[in-house]
């Protein structure tokens, strides 16, 4: 199953989870870089992507080491998108594996996908203000953190 | 027939700046007063001026401008006859025999709906006023009248109600439906949903009656001989046609404005309900990850029962040294009728009034003239004095008392030398730093600017202005001194906690239907002028609607740390999936997040812009509501609903079908406008109605007639014809009408083709059809 990007992204190896496979990724569809990326446990790779459509898949050889000659299988792809603050837009994308029935499919890589596109990101710089009170400071009402300062 | 009429006056919309006109000479504003005149309009209207109906004139989006004339269906302005009546030709007297003895057998607690007419220009409070008014028994003209008298049931004469509404009242009932405007009941459709027919002129002048083939009712709402008889004598036989089509009732629901002018609707109404709220104050930290459950706190009442509607209201302002965002979280459910006269009706209604001649219906005091409902702190049955956002924004004072409040807050805290800590400062701030004690001075320099403020508010300030000048002190981009900037950023955001805080403070009451959801407050006239806002639909349990909102916090933080400040918050409100095929809720349980801003105030425009460019990448597809600010491609909305030059169909590809069975294939472009022809919600694919050949074994020297028809297209597609010969290239016949002919005389033996085509070029998209014919030459 392929997912698809729009714009620029960095595409960042978070982590091969499965020892015992090989996996890959694949990308199709950008400007400036198509192929296929094969990844093992231990591996780090930062990846910028660019263009205005492009797609990317992940496949597990599975139990490799013990049947060799099966072919590249697409896994199924879990994603979740959040922003956070400093980074700008995250899409996570989980690759798992069912490997046996009635086992539940495991994780086997995953890749961390980061907006490069300026007009989402609102990036701010470092926070140029301290607004902190001392250890002396006292205060009876409730702030709506969810607690009460008392710092006497 | 004189149709009252006003030229090159100015045309303005009810949340622009009321300093200028948006458009200063309008060349044309036409005031109907009956379906009769609207038809006689759309036969009549020439070729160079095309039209778009307004109302209330409260979307903020440019869907409502004209190219042209504007057909006004209510006058903003009170000056006019509008289009308001509450028609009783149809409801009751067109319903099918089914259904009005389904009716007439139903009785009390087993009656679940009732039906309800009305022209266009309608306001929403106006209607909900009328339906709240028990049927007169004695009329056989109303429903609850003729069930009396043909069938003994007496219980259709109660108050009705809206099945749900959005938060403001003003709107006309076909503007809010026809934008997809909506509340927050997620349990429940839009607006749009509770209709079950509709009344449409399109341009020519042929008028239809629409109904879903499928009835919401479950039985036929009408009798077609009766329609006929009732609608056919308005304009003549064969220009009134009756449709019973899902895909044509859902494409016209959700529409802007694109098919013509919906003259009226008929409303599906629900025995009047009273509903009780509830507020408490949170931080979108704590409330966010909530959001997805569907079945979880967010969404129970205190019984842990289903509640109906959720809202989030989300101060963007940080606080917490920039941690944390207050959220209001606002949550309804259904409660008994009281005894009694239900809470807010004599305050959101009040009593009828002489009937008005502008309106065509009866006046009632109090509806749409007064502010939103709200409890008595004190006594949950009485109506709240006015709150100090809605005194403020009634005679623009707004935030005196938050302001020397946090004058005192911070006058204590610097005279015990940081060791006295009111509310707002502990909110504001964190433990664990000196970082404060070193703004002292600069807060007593900014104590001295806000007090010569207040000395100088005028009760004419415009609310937006006045923020714009507080800002301005406390927050310059340009200011050298980082502990000046620091403090100046500290104190606004501790008057924009202490505002939402107060707005969004904790309470519980119970209210009729419409005092509780229209909360629109009728006497501001400053808070609510010159204003924008978008409003973003995301699947409530789709990570894009919380990365979305976090997305927005980030924005605003960012933007102060550059001296600039939003004055505003989003809003997250919740819903059930509609029918109608451009709908934005789309999901089974859809959130719209709406970011509004006073334009005033520097830093809220840019905050809405952004959330439109965010809402708008492919990767995040956010759905924009039609009637506020929308920046939509054509790319966008083929994106969203289908129908892209690549892959026809999807919902807009069923759209644009059944625009084009209304308009002859866009023929009939009258109700086409900048932003429908921007965002594509036009005819795209042209068709070729005829296309002959006359012979087609011929000899040499002989002459062959093409003949064509492509009137049925709009207007700018352009016809093509190449003429391939056996020993030439082809040769492009150019300039060629929709409609007519031409001859070719053939000079060489063989087989000579004839591509025709048909081009219709939108936003830089061809869209082609063609046809080939093939002439042996011997």
């Amino acid at each position: 199953m392929a997912t698809i990007f729009y714009g620029p992204w960095y595409v960042v190896l978070g982590r091969v989870h499965f020892q015992f496979s090989q996996q890959r990724f694949l990308i199709s569809g950008s400007d400036n870089a198509d192929g296929i990326y094969p990844v093992t446990h231990g591996n780090t790779l930062v990846l910028p992507v660019q263009g205005a459509k492009w797609q990317l898949r992940m496949e597990i050889i599975p139990s490799a080491i013990i049947q060799t000659g099966r072919s590249w299988e697409p896994t199924i792809v879990r994603e979740s998108m959040k922003f956070v603050l400093g980074e700008g837009l995250i899409v996570q994308l989980d690759g798992t594996f069912q490997f046996e029935l009635p086992d539940p499919p495991t994780n086997v890589m995953s890749l961390i996908c980061n907006s490069m596109d300026p007009e989402i990101n609102p990036i701010p710089t470092a926070n140029p203000f301290s607004f902190t009170l001392g250890e002396g400071s006292y205060s009876d009402g409730d702030d709506c953190h969810g607690q009460s300062h008392r710092q006497a | 027939m004189a149709i009252d009429l006003v030229t090159l006056s100015p045309w303005t919309r009810k949340h622009d700046d009321p300093r200028i006109n948006l458009i200063p000479k309008a060349p044309v504003i036409v005031y109907p007063k009956s379906l009769a005149e609207l038809i006689q309009l759309c036969r009549e209207r020439p070729a160079s001026q095309r039209f778009r109906a307004a109302g209330s004139h409260w979307a903020l989006s440019s869907a409502a401008i004209s190219d042209h004339t504007f057909i006004e269906t209510h006058d903003p302005n009170n000056v006019h006859q509008v289009l308001g009546k509450t028609l009783t030709e149809v409801i009751p007297g067109c319903m099918s025999d089914v259904l009005l003895s389904v009716l007439g057998n139903t009785h009390k607690s087993d009656i679940t709906h009732s039906f309800v007419h009305v022209e266009a220009g309608k306001r929403i409070y106006q209607l909900y006023a009328e339906l709240d008014t028990p049927d007169d028994l004695s009329s056989n003209k109303t429903l609850a009248g003729l069930l009396n008298q043909n069938f003994k049931n007496r219980d259709f004469a109660q108050s009705w109600a809206f099945e749900t509404l959005g938060g403001a009242g003003g709107q006309t009932v076909v503007g809010a439906l026809n934008t997809g405007t909506h509340g927050g009941d997620f349990t429940l459709p839009p607006i749009a949903d509770s209709i079950v027919a509709l009344h449409l002129v399109a341009d020519g002048g042929r008028h239809y009656w629409i109904e879903p083939s499928t009835s919401a009712v479950n039985t036929q709402l009408t009798d077609d001989v009766k329609l006929r008889n009732l609608y056919d004598k308005v304009a003549g036989v064969g220009n009134f046609e009756i449709i019973r089509d899902d895909a044509v009732f859902d494409a016209v629901l959700v529409s802007v404005g694109r098919f013509g002018i919906i003259y009226s609707v008929v409303l599906r109404a629900v025995p009047q309900y009273m509903l009780h709220e509830q507020r408490r104050l949170s931080t979108w930290q704590d409330v966010k990850d909530q959001i997805k459950e569907l079945t979880g706190p967010l969404y129970t009442d205190s019984d842990l029962e289903k509640a109906r509607f959720l809202q989030v209201a989300v101060c963007l302002t940080p606080h917490h040294n920039f941690e944390r965002n207050l959220a209001g979280i606002t949550k309804r459910w259904n409660q008994g009728m009281p005894a009694g006269d239900p809470q807010g009706r004599a305050e959101c209604v009040g009593k009828m009034g002489d009937f008005d001649v502008r309106i065509q219906a009866p006046l009632f005091s109090n509806a749409g003239a007064t502010h939103g409902y709200s409890p008595d702190p004190d006594d949950k049955h009485k109506a709240a004095d006015p709150s100090l956002l809605e005194r403020a924004c009634a005679d623009a004072s707004f935030l005196r008392g938050i302001i020397i409040g946090v004058i005192d807050d911070i006058e204590k805290f610097v005279a015990s030398h940081g060791v006295e800590v009111g509310g707002g400062v502990a909110a504001v701030a964190i433990g664990g730093g000196v970082g404060l004690a070193a703004m002292f001075p600069a807060f007593l320099a900014f104590l001295f600017i806000l007090k010569k403020i207040l000395d100088a508010l005028d009760k004419d300030d415009r609310f937006g202005e006045f923020m714009e000048h507080i800002k301005n002190e406390l927050l310059d981009p340009d200011e050298p001194d980082p502990v000046k900037r620091a403090a100046g950023l500290f104190i606004w955001q501790m008057i924009v906690f202490q505002a939402f805080k107060d707005q969004q403070s904790e309470h519980d009451y119970d209210a009729i239907s419409y005092a509780m959801m229209d909360r629109h407050d009728y006497l501001n006239v400053s808070c609510d002028v010159n204003l924008d806002s978008v409003e973003v639909f995301f699947d409530a349990v789709d990570d894009r609607l919380i990365a979305f909102v976090d997305a927005l916090i980030a924005y605003e933080i960012m933007q102060e740390f550059k001296g600039l400040a939003f004055a505003g918050y989003a809003s997250l409100r919740f819903m059930g999936p509609t029918r109608a095929l451009l709908g934005m809720q789309k999901h089974e349980v859809t959130c719209a997040v709406e970011v509004a801003c006073l334009k005033d105030v520097s830093g809220g425009q840019q905050v809405v812009d952004y959330a439109s460019t965010f809402a708008r990448k492919p990767n995040i597809n956010g759905l924009l509501h039609w009637g506020q600010h929308n920046d939509y491609t054509m790319a966008d909305v083929e994106h969203r609903f289908g129908d892209s030059v690549d892959a026809s169909g999807g919902t807009l590809g069923t759209w644009r079908a059944a625009l084009s069975r209304i308009t002859d294939n866009g023929r009939l472009d009258g109700f086409s406008n900048d932003f429908t022809r921007r965002t594509g919600l036009e005819v795209v694919r042209p068709k070729i109605q005829e296309f002959t050949v006359d012979r087609h074994t011929v000899s040499t020297g002989d002459t062959i007639t093409l003949k064509w028809n492509c009137l049925s297209n709009p207007p700018d597609s352009r016809v093509s014809i190449l003429f391939s010969r056996p020993t030439a290239g082809p040769s492009l016949i150019n300039t060629v009408p929709l409609v007519g002919q031409h001859q070719i005389q053939v000079t060489e033996p063989g087989t000579h083709v004839v591509n025709f085509s048909v081009m219709r070029t939108l936003n830089g998209i061809h869209r082609q059809n063609s046809r080939t014919a093939f002439i042996t030459v011997s």
